[in-house]
């Protein structure tokens, strides 16, 4: 605890997914003795669009949820993905032949990850803080300026009120405001594609299998939804194509849709509003300041094309109340810089190869090329036939893989 | 490679008051005075020490826990057990120590020094006992501790087995001494002298002076003279790919000791 005259040990800026979250685990992780604010407007506010949206949960951010008691009543509501299958074809090749097929389970059998409706994991997050007595949630502010003291980090809001907290940290998204007044740089790579995302209703049931068509304008993801017979759709294109796209009558739309699909689960029908987004890969040049850190996207955005923006934002919060929680152990603040710099050098490497990896990867497969597809088909079918490198693959993807935080293991820090 | 927190050889301030000891080096107390405002900026002069502190809180916070027998899981496990930090400088491990929840009581020789860690830890909230006091003044007043600290202390005094034998008086019959310091070897010459000031420039030029450096073995025979026992010892080393340190049992350069007390008169 830090001097009475302050307001917050830990103030969160930014209330979306990684905000809610990183409150929910600190609040967990250190109950009453870090007094926690949080800021800014949550899922509630977003619009439909937003809320249709769903995310992908590897096995080790379900483990953090449990641990933060929220999978339990949220595993109702999800669809255990246990198969993946990848194809790379020419759109108008028709029918899609499967080039690789994972068994997306681990060793123990359970699914290395799950596909969970926003809507479903905003609520449960919301819930959770608003039963929580250490959090205090500020939905309807945001912070505007900050200022730096040895002693604390002093917080504007847009409607001028002025607050001081020991630890600031910054969950606010790729285009982050508050990064920019803490002078952090970004290194940045634009796709040059945009990211296109709708439910479907289809035909024959998904199985639990999510399929990733490589396509020359970008990959095509059609991800199992609960029920059975829904699926999300997140699919890239380059920018141009993407705007006519998404312009269309609902008609052309799901004409355009099942054209991708290439028949794979029957007949198709659209079943949610469609949404566009820019997709940006960028990674910041310097994780923590003092007194200040970045978590989330607003240290790292990466492509969707594997599904890992918001696991990579719960890796950070579990390594972060980690950090945290071993310097208060020793007895340190907690906003020694020390603490934040074993935060910062645990993320920052395995965030630059997920960034410049997921460049590569979308690289190699969005284009047209023989030579490039050649290599992929030599590429996958190698990993088809190597059980042992598959299995590593899926590790990788489910989180549990290298050094595994307290939080992703299942035990509190 | 080796750190310390000594002061940069410049001007000094004229109205340093000192305290008269017989065993403190003047101007050596006159470098920490001159740079009292920074102990608290991590990325100042002090950032060596910020860098190393975890390291060292750890070490004394698992020694503290296996010699007095104590739970460790808990966030103060220190609770109980007073403590004495020689020569505090600006409360970096007083500060930390308190929150363990010991009781804690800081001495340095600088008024300055003791002023910036006052006021850091009024500002913390912490209730720490801060005195411009030196160790053998101290012990005129026949108190005594479970835990006396004593961190990159002895490579600065003129008389080192006389501050040893300070430092013996006033830790309590089955208390325990942590002491920290720099091996007086050719790789410490290197790194610590030619390395961090020459090359690295992370202290200033003649910032130590290499004969003052103690070999773990002099400073145990010191130890033993002064009826503190049970010799357990640590290195520190740095790794320069990772930019962190870690514990180690290699001590060429850093190291850290603690010892007991064994005897039972006082």
């Amino acid at each position: 605890m830090n001097n009475s005259d302050q307001d917050f040990d830990i103030l969160i800026s930014g209330a979306g997914f990684t905000g809610l979250t990183l409150a929910s685990a600190l609040a967990f992780s250190f109950g009453k003795t870090l007094k926690i604010g949080l800021v800014g407007s949550n899922p509630e506010q977003y619009s439909e669009k937003q809320r249709k949206r769903a995310f992908a949960i590897a096995a080790s951010s379900a483990k953090m949820l449990d641990v933060l008691g929220l999978w339990k009543k949220l595993k109702a509501y999800t669809q255990p993905v246990y198969k993946i299958e990848i194809t790379d074809s020419a759109l108008e090749a028709g029918v899609r032949p499967v080039l690789l097929t994972y068994n997306n389970t681990l060793q123990n059998g359970t699914p290395a990850s799950f596909i969970v409706p926003a809507q479903k994991i905003a609520e449960s997050l919301l819930d959770n803080i608003s039963s929580l007595s250490t959090v205090e949630f500020l939905p309807h502010k945001t912070c505007s300026d900050l200022s730096f003291s040895s002693n604390n980090v002093s917080v504007e809001f847009d409607c001028g009120a002025r607050v001081t907290t020991s630890l600031l940290l910054c969950a606010e998204g790729r285009d982050s405001n508050l990064r920019k007044r803490a002078g952090i740089g970004i290194i940045n790579y634009n796709h040059k594609q945009t990211g296109i995302v709708t439910n479907i209703a289809h035909e024959e049931p998904h199985d639990g299998t999510a399929i990733q068509h490589f396509l020359p304008a970008g990959p095509f993801a059609s991800l199992p939804l609960p029920g059975g017979k829904r699926s999300a759709i997140t699919w890239s294109e380059n920018d141009e194509r993407a705007s006519l796209i998404l312009e269309m009558q609902d008609r052309d739309f799901l004409e355009e849709v099942d054209k991708r699909m290439g028949g794979k689960l029957g007949a198709v029908s659209l079943d949610g509003p469609r949404s566009g987004f820019s997709l940006k890969t960028q990674l910041v040049t310097k994780f923590v300041i003092p007194r200040f850190a970045l978590v989330g996207d607003s240290a790292h955005s990466v492509h969707p094309i594997a599904g890992q923006g918001l696991n990579l934002a719960f890796r950070d919060i579990a390594v972060l109340c980690e950090c945290i929680s071993d310097g208060k152990r020793i007895g340190l603040d907690v906003a020694d810089l020390t603490i934040l710099k074993r935060y910062e050098r645990w993320r920052r490497f395995d965030a630059t190869c997920y960034t410049n990896g997921f460049v590569g990867l979308n690289l190699l497969f969005s284009n047209n090329s023989h030579l490039f597809r050649t290599v992929r088909q030599i590429g996958l079918t190698l990993v088809n036939k190597l059980p042992d490198l598959k299995s590593s693959l899926v590790r990788e993807a489910s989180g549990t893989n290298g050094r595994v935080p307290k939080l992703m293991s299942g035990i509190s820090p | 490679m080796y750190l310390d927190h000594t002061g940069i050889l410049k001007m000094y301030k004229s109205n340093i008051k000192l305290i008269p000891s017989t065993n403190i080096d003047d101007r050596e107390v006159k470098h920490f005075s001159s740079q009292a405002d920074g102990w608290w900026d991590p990325s100042g002069f002090f950032r060596p020490l910020h860098q190393i502190n975890p390291l060292r809180l750890r070490y004394i916070r698992d020694q503290s826990v296996r010699h007095f027998n104590i739970e460790i899981s808990s966030l103060n496990p220190l609770k109980g057990l007073t403590c004495l930090d020689i020569g505090c400088g600006g409360g970096l491990t007083s500060e930390p120590l308190t929150r363990m929840g010991a009781v804690v009581t800081a001495i340095d020789p600088s008024e300055e020094n003791i002023a910036t860690a006052r006021a850091h830890a009024l500002n913390s909230g912490l209730d720490i006992d801060y005195r411009i006091e030196t160790a053998e003044q101290l012990t005129e007043t026949g108190i005594y501790y479970d835990l006396v600290l004593c961190l990159e202390v002895v490579e600065h005094v003129p008389d080192q087995s006389k501050l040893v034998k300070t430092v013996a008086k006033l830790v309590r019959p089955g208390g325990i001494v942590i002491m920290s310091t720099i091996n007086r070897t050719l790789k410490s010459y290197a790194l610590a002298i030619i390395g961090a000031e020459y090359i690295l420039r992370w202290l200033p030029i003649g910032t130590h002076r290499w004969n003052k450096f103690l070999r773990p073995y002099e400073l145990q025979t010191f130890m033993n003279q002064a009826g503190l026992d049970q010799f357990s010892l640590t290195g520190i080393v740095y790794d320069p790919l990772q930019c962190s340190w870690s514990l180690s049992g290699n001590t060429d350069v850093n190291y850290m000791v603690s010892v007991v007390r064994t005897d039972t008169t006082n």
